[in-house]
């Protein structure tokens, strides 16, 4: 069941965001499940039993605002994989924010397009995260979910797969396995495909992932990863 | 090093992207032989015509239009003849009677020599033509930016005017909802709010990210999209502290918006979408445009369909010189009716 929850202290915003919600699993028939919050303290403590997998967070809360929630979900409680759209009065928006990595930003009043636009962003997200890598070679038989996938390196005949926890390796080549990969890995050097929901941040030469993983992109291969970026920003 | 000299010619005009380096060097070693071995056994006048065909058949493997290359062939064949000239010249005036063979061979050097310096020289000069280009359109931009200024400022000013006459009545206006609150009349309290709404908003004020650079081009750029086009709308996620040079982003989001205005105009739909977003290091630009007709491509860029197309299809060379140094991507893209341009920009957040 995908979880989402709303948090703003707009008890109307909260209610028109809800309604829309439901307004789209009724026209998709997909089934959600929805909490909602009207301050950050509420949230935050609700975030210990609580999994949610989208978010709508208003920026201006009251007394622990939007960014500062959003850096407990991500520092604190070290919780990359929940997609946090803001919700906002005014279109200008601090640096800070952007550091949190939220899917979208909306604005008050909420449009229901927009409110479409980023279920189905976030659905999409969800989607290639329930997938599941298998590998087996060589009587080595493995699976890991692509969401726990920083990147996958190659080491001579052997490829390395990177998690938040620990480095899996099989035998194997990286030419072998790019085909099957969904459209969020991309291949950024000739022993490196990496995964962009991990990317911290990208520059034209280096991308840095998720765990201050700083690695290279080769020559050959900017041109591309920089076009591959671009599309994937955009969606189809 | 006469067919160095020529392919130096080459690379600087010509389109070099997408070549086959196997094939041009295999190419370039065919000339090679045919001048070393064929050519010296050659009649003399016929030796004049043969290297007017080899640098033909050179160009032949670029990309580029076939008058432009004729033009090529031409400036390239002439400065060879004249080089020639004038070293026999120089030569006879030096000693007339100098040993065949000497003279031969001095000539041949000097020739060498002058060639390099009038490929040198015609460098330089399309440099500086470049350069004065690119100047132009720097002012050019210069003056949009100024416009966007004076735009903003206007916009803003108004809108404060607005804010603050909306609190002059403030009083005026909380009565009047009193009043229909006290009869119960939803439907007039929901069409009075609705109204003091809309008079709150300035017409002129498509984005206010926060940003006085990006919001002033832009709101100038959408306010002319808006009189000339039905369809258009606009979204700008991006942090208010974004470090880009305002005339770069003019460059690139000027030239762009202009070209799919004109485009967008022409069509029935007349419909311009520009999405601008900030995301892990990266500034990513949007927009789509409805277009009509064809689209005239020399090689893998975009011509220009507008009548005095040798002053435009700058615009987008322009855009693809600063989208370069940003290190970023500039893609353009067609399908059926639409027309977009996605460019990419590597721009670091400050700490």
């Amino acid at each position: 069941m995908y979880r989402i929850g709303i948090c703003d202290d707009e008890k109307n915003t909260c209610m028109e965001i809800e309604k829309m919600i439901c307004e789209y699993a009724k026209q998709n028939s997909v089934e959600f499940t929805i909490s909602t919050w009207y301050t950050g303290e509420e949230l935050c403590e609700a975030f210990v039993e609580t999994k949610l997998d989208l978010l709508f967070l208003d920026i201006e809360l009251v007394t622990i605002n939007g960014i500062e929630v959003g850096r407990y979900i991500r520092n604190e409680l070290e919780n990359h994989e929940i997609a946090i759209a803001y919700i906002s009065s005014k279109s200008s928006y601090a640096m800070d924010l952007f550091k949190i990595h939220p899917i979208d930003f909306l604005i008050k009043p909420v449009r229901y397009e927009d409110v479409m636009e980023i279920i189905e962003e976030s659905l999409k997200y969800y989607r290639r995260n329930k997938m599941i890598f298998e590998y087996h070679a060589r009587g080595v038989y493995g699976k890991v979910q692509y969401k726990d996938i920083i990147c996958f390196s190659s080491d001579n005949k052997k490829i390395n797969i990177t998690t938040p926890q620990s480095i899996l390796s099989f035998n194997g080549r990286l030419r072998d396995i790019l085909p099957q990969l969904p459209d969020n890995f991309i291949q950024i050097h000739q022993s490196y495909i990496i995964n962009i929901d991990h990317m911290i941040t990208c520059s034209y030469d280096s991308v840095t992932m998720l765990g201050n993983l700083v690695l290279n992109i080769s020559q050959p291969y900017r041109k591309e990863v920089r076009r591959q970026i671009s599309e994937f920003n955009w969606g189809d | 090093m006469i067919l160095y000299i020529f392919y130096k010619y080459m690379r600087y005009f010509f389109n070099t992207e997408g070549i086959n380096y196997v094939k041009e060097i295999i190419i370039y070693f065919c000339m090679l032989l045919w001048l070393l071995f064929v050519n010296p056994s050659l009649p003399e006048h016929l030796k004049k015509v043969s290297v007017f065909l080899i640098i033909f058949l050179l160009t032949w493997q670029y990309k580029e239009k076939f008058a432009k290359k004729v033009c090529i062939v031409l400036m390239i064949y002439g400065s060879y003849i004249l080089c020639e000239m004038f070293t026999g010249y120089l030569l006879l005036l030096y000693d007339q009677y100098m040993h065949a063979d000497t003279f031969f061979a001095g000539k041949a050097i000097l020739t060498l020599f002058f060639m390099y310096v009038c490929e040198q020289i015609t460098e330089l000069l399309a440099d500086c033509v470049k350069k004065i280009r690119f100047e132009l359109a720097q002012s050019e931009s210069a003056k949009r930016q100024a416009q966007g200024y004076v735009n903003q400022m206007d916009v803003m000013k108004n809108s404060e005017e607005r804010v603050r006459g909306l609190r002059h009545d403030l009083k005026h206006h909380l009565n009047e909802l009193m009043i229909l609150a006290e009869r119960e009349e939803a439907s007039e309290m929901k069409k009075y709010i609705k109204n003091m709404d809309a008079f709150m908003v300035e017409p002129r004020e498509y984005v206010s990210s926060g940003n006085m650079d990006i919001d002033s081009l832009l709101n100038l750029m959408m306010n002319i999209a808006k009189q000339e086009l039905d369809d258009v709308s606009c979204k700008v996620s991006i942090p208010r502290e974004l470090s880009i040079d305002p005339f770069d982003l003019n460059v690139i989001l000027g030239n762009l918006l202009d070209n799919a205005i004109f485009a967008a105009k022409k069509t029935p739909k007349k419909y311009l979408r520009v999405k601008i977003n900030y995301k892990k290091g990266m500034l990513f630009i949007y927009i789509e445009n409805s277009y009509e007709g064809e689209l005239i491509r020399e090689g893998a860029r975009y011509g220009s369909t507008k009548k005095d197309s040798t002053m435009h299809g700058l615009g987008l060379e322009n855009v693809r010189f600063v989208v370069g140094k940003y290190d970023g991507n500039l893609e353009l893209k067609n399908d059926k009716q639409l027309f977009q341009a996605k460019a990419v920009l590597y721009v670091p957040a400050k700490e």
